[in-house]
């Protein structure tokens, strides 16, 4: 899971955690993070996101397991450095601005000023667009803002790594995109090292080098946000990011037969029954020959339209997208044509 | 189905045009008119001490300087400040372990930390100087087992300020626990992250968001021990109120008491001056959104903690009502006659009750009027409202019993005049909750019951009313409580022959009879104590902000 070629800066080996002995919140759980990377670990709601966020701040302890920043171990069953220790900036999902302080104060808290790089301080500050309301307090700010103060507080700190827990979830959809673009660009700038945890794919999709799905308090696949996006391996890595569809299929004279049509199978694939295609909604069109689904809803996506399609026999829903200037309607009977055969057979445990 | 639905549609239709009426300009004036009577009658004790301190502001000046009123402001002033600090001390710790920590028992402790609220402040009084005076409990156990003769005295400052902190801490514990509740958890993992310790972290986020709460906590604490008489007076402590009460009943032609009087309300006023100042600097946290309450694993210390926990409301409830039961037992035992309790606790459940009615009425007017923000209007009504909050009830009584004599000798001694009393000195008291209740009312709620073909009768019930009735609940209940325990207005004003439980526990207590106090304190204790715990223990406490 790394890159020989880069330093590594976060490393966590194998961590688990639980709050009773029943449940464990975290499992054997591992990744790393490079330096200069912006790492995501993305999942839906419960799946052990705070708490992963919680252990590498220092804010919990683990149960096994172990967690080091640049070599230097920060947690493990027995070894635990508190979290006011840690050179980890922190950015928090509710940003927790302290509101009986000022801008200023919320950005210099806790720092002595003879140890901090006034030269550094003043180009994050520039950088962040903060100089003009360093006096206001927090309930003066707009949520964009207090965004940019959060991430000013943790950055002048020079944190070895950036850790942000869904930093955008407040925010309203066109200010995201905005400071999701300009957030990337200070990251860089910067040379910042980041983990990134959130439950937003888009989010995940566009900032990061690197994702790694967390489901059941493992991450189930590590990857490239294009590997991610086209070649999932697991189920539900497939439908919560990229709107595919998995179809139970089966392999007959070495092609990947479902009830859409048939896919080449890959290389590695062996010969076997009751296999899953991973099939992308943009891999398949609609056409108006036949009767064999029906279109139950249509949404728009960025440029394109979304439709949903139930299967008039079994009642599966498939997603198809397409070009917004398709003008199929709802309550629509429709068939689908596969337009790219290649396949990605994947995991449905 | 059909008739009762049209009939429906009807008075619907009617309700609305009544509330459509000249855009309601009719019911506006009646409310402004009503709310400044209101407001004058409420400014009456102020009012008339102004009016007569213009009269003689020399002799007041001359008065004040005098090296014995000095000695009584610095005796109040001590008060003050070591009741505050060790009812803060109290509060705080017991707060945040039994509404952020994993300390065990911590929901019932949460209640019954708040019992000690229900106890009047002489009967703590009584019971604390029978368990730690001179021959008391203690000093008998000691004596007994380790032959000890002499312990520090009970009376006097030290007395006073273990009884009146232990009386006043749920002033500020009750606005603490509301304040844990909903403390955004964020704040200290952000700080802890941002490198500071514990304590840093304690001194630097935890006290100063903490610090509002506490500072009104400690103004209602402030105002309570500046207008207490029963406990000081017991305890042999001289301040403003013990002064004013010995000379009304001693003094020719009550000299000094109104500059006495007059002093003490500067003082309040200061007090409420330096809270006003705390409030205006304080900017208030957002609440906790999506996380249900973080609670601090104590580990092993909680079973250390648990006992110092269990202090508080052991040493302010349960060994008082002990001490009381023991008397009462006593009491039985020597066939002492209870023969007019039952009337006092009728007395007093009756006037309680038709104060906590008529407060509760009389605080609509001045809520809906200080809600309609009409410029300078609202802010004068709004103030004069609390004008009774900053009074002690002893100085409420002796301007109304001078103001009655003078100007309107009908109502002496009459109930007119001490329910007058209970509503200058308890309308705030039933402000502050509806208000509170008030403002967290979605001003959209109201357009959206508009736009949902509402007319402005119907909004204000379905909305404001159903909404606000916690706060209108507490407001009755707290005044129902207040009034049970009053003791300094009512002894000045009950008519001949009325007595209520207060009086006749004073009337036992002053002359030292303490076990004839033990039935009439028990049933005082048990009416005030069901509401109060009823009330920690149910979710009303949380919809309000105190």
């Amino acid at each position: 899971m790394t890159d020989k070629n880069k330093n590594k800066i976060l490393e966590i080996d194998d961590i688990s955690f639980s709050y009773n002995q029943e449940e464990k919140i975290l499992e054997s759980f591992s990744i790393d993070v490079n330096e200069g990377e912006i790492v995501t670990v993305l999942g839906d709601s419960g799946v052990g996101k705070t708490t992963l966020f919680r252990a590498i701040n220092g804010l919990e302890k683990v149960s096994s397991g172990y967690i080091r920043l640049e070599g230097n171990l920060l947690s493990s069953a027995f070894y635990h450095i508190p979290a006011e220790k840690r050179p980890i900036g922190t950015i928090f999902q509710d940003y927790a601005l302290f509101p009986h302080l000022t801008v200023e104060k919320n950005i210099f808290y806790g720092l002595k000023k003879k140890y901090y790089d006034d030269f550094f301080v003043k180009e994050v500050l520039g950088l962040l667009r903060v100089e003009g309301f360093l006096n206001r307090y927090i309930d003066q700010l707009s949520g964009g803002q207090k965004q940019r103060v959060s991430l000013a507080r943790a950055l002048v700190r020079k944190p070895k790594l950036l850790l942000m827990d869904e930093p955008f979830s407040n925010l309203d959809k066109n200010l995201r995109l905005q400071i999701r673009r300009e957030l990337k660009k200070t990251l860089i700038e910067i040379g910042s090292t980041v983990l990134l945890i959130t439950h937003d794919p888009e989010e995940a999709l566009s900032l990061s080098d690197k994702i790694g799905y967390l489901y059941k308090g493992k991450i189930i696949q590590f990857d490239s946000p294009y590997e991610l996006f086209h070649n999932p391996n697991h189920r539900i890595i497939a439908t919560s990011i990229s709107n595919s569809n998995v179809i139970k299929g089966d392999i007959v004279s070495g092609k990947a037969v479902t009830k859409i049509g048939d896919f080449l199978l890959p290389e590695h694939c062996k010969n076997q029954d009751g296999i899953y295609v991973n099939v992308l909604s943009n891999q398949i069109k609609l056409n108006r020959s036949s009767e064999k689904f029906q279109i139950i809803q249509e949404e728009f996506l960025e440029g394109k339209k979304l439709y949903i399609l139930k299967d008039i026999k079994d009642g599966e829903n498939i997603n198809v997208s397409m070009e917004s200037s398709a003008n199929f309607l709802v309550g629509e009977k429709v068939d689908i044509e596969i337009i790219h055969n290649k396949s990605n057979i994947i995991d449905i445990s | 189905m059909k008739i009762i639905k049209n009939t429906l549609n009807l008075i619907n239709y009617n309700l609305n045009f009544i509330s459509r009426l000249k855009d309601f300009r009719i019911g506006l004036s009646f409310l402004i008119v009503s709310s400044l009577l209101l407001s004058f009658i409420l400014s009456l004790p102020l009012l008339y001490l102004l009016f007569k301190l213009t009269f003689g502001i020399n002799l007041f000046i001359d008065f004040i300087f005098n090296f014995n009123i000095f000695k009584l402001a610095m005796n109040t002033m001590l008060l003050v400040i070591l009741v505050v600090f060790l009812a803060i001390l109290i509060s705080l710790p017991l707060a945040f372990l039994n509404v952020r920590s994993n300390i065990p028992f911590a929901k019932h402790l949460t209640s019954i930390s708040v019992l000690p609220i229900a106890l009047p402040s002489y009967v703590m009084a009584t019971t604390q100087i029978e368990l730690w005076g001179p021959r008391g409990l203690v000093y008998d156990f000691l004596n007994k087992i380790f032959g000890i003769n002499k312990i520090p005295s009970f009376y006097g400052l030290s007395g006073s300020v273990v009884v009146l902190s232990l009386i006043t801490y749920p002033y500020i514990y009750i606005g603490l626990c509301a304040m844990f509740r909903r403390f955004d958890y964020q704040m200290i993992d952000a700080s802890k992250t941002l490198g500071s310790s514990n304590f840093q972290t304690f001194v630097k986020i935890i006290f100063p968001l903490v610090k509002p709460t506490i500072a009104s906590g400690s103004l209602l604490v402030a105002l309570y021990v500046l207008s207490d008489f029963g406990a000081i007076s017991l305890l042999r402590f001289n301040t403003f109120t013990t002064a004013i009460f010995n000379r009304m009943y001693t003094s020719i032609g009550n000299y000094g008491v109104l500059e006495i009087s007059t002093l003490a309300i500067f003082f309040c006023f200061f007090i409420l001056f330096l809270e006003s100042r705390t409030r205006n600097n304080s900017r208030h946290f957002s609440n906790s959104s999506n996380e249900k309450i973080k609670k601090a694993d104590l580990g092993f210390w909680k079973w250390i903690l648990f006992p110092i926990v269990l202090m508080p409301p052991v040493l302010g409830f349960l060994l008082p009502v002990s001490v009381l039961i023991y008397w009462l037992i006593q009491g039985i035992l020597n066939d002492n006659s209870f023969t007019n309790i039952i009337s006092s606790t009728i007395n007093t459940i009756s006037i309680s009750l038709l104060t906590s009615l008529i407060v509760t009425i009389f605080s609509i007017p001045i809520i809906l009027v200080i809600r309609k923000k009409i410029k300078f209007l609202s802010f004068i009504i709004e103030k004069s409202c609390y004008i009774g909050l900053s009074l002690p009830g002893i100085v409420v009584g002796m301007s109304l019993v001078f103001f009655s004599i003078n100007y309107f000798d009908l109502i002496y001694q009459t109930f007119i005049i001490l329910v007058l009393a209970y509503l200058i000195s308890f309308l705030p008291a039933v402000i502050t909750p509806i208000r509170s209740t008030l403002t967290q009312i979605d001003p959209k709620l109201e357009e959206a019951s508009y736009t949902l073909g509402k007319g402005k009768i119907l909004t204000f019930y379905n909305i404001i009313v159903k909404l606000s009735a916690p706060g209108f609940i507490y407001g009755a209940i707290l005044v129902f409580i207040l009034c049970l325990k009053e003791l300094p207005a009512t002894l000045i004003l009950s008519p001949v022959g009325f007595s209520t439980l207060a009086t006749s526990i004073w009337a036992s207590a002053s002359e030292a009879f303490f076990m004839d106090t033990a039935a009439a304190s028990l049933i005082l204790v048990i009416i005030a104590g069901i509401p109060s715990y009823l009330f920690m223990s149910n979710d009303l406490s949380k919809k309000i902000t105190l």
